[in-house]
């Protein structure tokens, strides 16, 4: 777990834990304003690869693309084993009908899960449920 | 079982002895070898550097230089331009393919992307290049096809094969978008106009001006070669151990590597005729730069070289240990012997002190 300078666990940031707190109530511009901050605070915080994957979700819920896969590839530079950035690029690549870049992200979570983990599993569902959607709609043309 | 005969008895009975007998040399010979072998290792560890080594060496440093400017680029340097070079970098919008440029040049693959070859909207031919220190160079790419960064930047949107968006798709993305408009017009002293081909220089220069910031850090050589620098030669560590000296030895000797890798980014800049061939499409030979019928590419930096494999210009090779063979077949480069596979792993070895981060090479492949 990442944690601060003070060895506390990031989790009880304030900001941070707040930031999570909004994502969950699914209140994004308050959370990405938070996390923001947090990130912005100190250079060990612009290095928590779960501050930027939880901001890109962020972003990503609030339809910035832009922004939410510059926090993905910025978590994944920080640790390039991040499973949630790797679950959450796919489901981005997804939203701007890239199934190529989605199937990629599949296969380094498919490296990464030694075990069954759920990040794989839910990308896997979503890379299907996109080809399904898509057949669909091709197949009604 | 059927019996041997006494004669056949005999016969195999000297059969086995000769081929023991010829185990016992041959396992003396080995080790013999070995021992020669270790001991030639000892005296080379234990060998000073010679001025011209020690020179070479100083050469390939310091590290890192001056950050890059270019002051014909108002993004360059400009916090303003480096964030809008940024946004643009990682966005889906620069092309309506949904590739983005960090597609390819993926951070967490120290901005390659670990492939032989490049895949855009379709396969390409060439290996993806890291654009860490692109900023270094004075031309770009493997061919060297532009000398502006900013005209590089722009070259995967001219490409079909890759990223392909037309200069209305980006100019229109510019001007529909508030956020970005705004944040051009604050770096280019106007919102983006009418002129296609105006706005997509002027994404260019955004683009580059964030390139210019993506830098390979300090290595464990850097330290190596700084401590020599400042006066007599530093001990060995784990992170820079007696074979990477051997390897650094070989570097910047008879293996002749520095003869185009030189310099504190490893690099001559210069175009250099490759025994590597490869095609750009069926049936088409890569002649890479100018228009002569031999294979001529930039020679590449080697900073972070041990976690951007594969390597050379179409990926051929897919470990260091690969490409550390001779590769160069130019006229202004002395033709390098071959090397046995001890002083291939010292090289890599060596090569290996030149990243900071997880190597994604294999270390076994010399055996």
């Amino acid at each position: 777990m990442t944690t601060l300078s003070g060895g506390l666990p990031a989790a009880v940031d304030p900001e941070y834990s707040q930031g999570v707190t909004e994502i969950e109530a699914q209140h994004f511009p308050q959370a990405i304003a938070l996390l923001e901050s947090y990130i912005a605070r100190s250079p060990e915080h612009d290095r928590d690869a779960d501050a930027h994957n939880w901001l890109g979700y962020a972003y990503r819920k609030s339809g910035n693309l832009d922004a939410a896969f510059l926090n993905y590839d910025k978590a994944l530079a920080i640790n390039p084993k991040h499973r949630g950035a790797h679950e959450y690029m796919g489901e981005a690549y997804l939203m701007t009908g890239n199934i190529a870049q989605a199937e990629e992200h599949l296969k380094a979570l498919d490296k990464l899960c030694f075990t069954p983990c759920t990040e794989y599993s839910t990308l896997k569902r979503a890379v299907a449920s996109w080809k399904s959607s898509h057949a669909e709609t091709v197949g009604s043309k | 079982m059927r019996r041997l005969s006494a004669a056949s008895s005999r016969a195999l009975r000297r059969a086995l002895a000769a081929a023991t007998g010829a185990l016992l040399v041959g396992a003396a010979a080995v080790a013999l070898l070995a021992l020669l072998g270790s001991a030639n290792a000892a005296a080379n560890d234990a060998d000073a550097l010679t001025p011209s080594e020690r020179s070479a060496i100083l050469a390939l440093g310091p590290w890192p230089p001056a950050p890059v400017r270019d002051g014909a680029n108002p993004a360059s340097g400009n916090p303003g331009g480096i964030a809008l070079g940024e946004s643009l970098f990682f966005g889906p919008r620069l092309s309506p393919t949904g590739l983005r440029c960090a597609s390819c040049h993926e951070p967490w693959r120290h901005f390659a992307d670990g492939r032989a070859v490049a895949q855009g909207v379709a396969a390409g031919s060439r290996n993806t290049p890291s654009l860490l220190d692109a900023a270094r160079h004075r031309r770009f790419g493997w061919d060297g096809a532009r000398d502006q960064l900013w005209q590089q930047s722009l070259r995967p949107l001219q490409d079909a094969r890759e990223m392909p968006a037309a200069p209305a798709h980006v100019a229109a993305l510019m001007r529909g978008d508030a956020a970005l408009s705004a944040r051009y017009a604050a770096i280019f002293g106007a919102p983006p106009g009418a002129d296609d081909e105006r706005v997509t220089r002027d994404v260019g220069l955004a683009l580059a001006a964030y390139v210019e910031t993506l830098a390979t850090p300090r290595t464990p050589f850097d330290d190596w070669r700084d401590r020599l620098a400042d006066g007599s030669e530093p001990p060995l560590s784990e992170t820079f151990p007696a074979a990477a000296r051997r390897g650094l030895r070989l570097f910047v000797g008879r293996a002749g590597c520095s003869g185009c890798h030189r310099g504190p980014t490893f690099s001559d800049d210069a175009f250099h005729v490759s025994r590597v061939q490869s095609l750009t499409s069926p049936g088409v030979p890569d002649h890479g730069h100018g228009d002569g019928p031999a294979s001529v590419f930039r020679t590449p930096s080697l900073r972070d070289v041990a976690t951007t494999a594969p390597y050379f210009h179409d990926g051929s090779a897919a470990h260091l240990c690969d490409a550390v063979r001779p590769h160069a077949a130019d006229s202004s480069v002395p033709p390098a012997p071959p090397l046995e596979a001890a002083q291939r792993r010292d090289l890599v070895a060596f090569l290996r002190t030149l990243s900071s981060g997880a190597s994604n090479d294999d270390a076994t492949a010399c055996d």
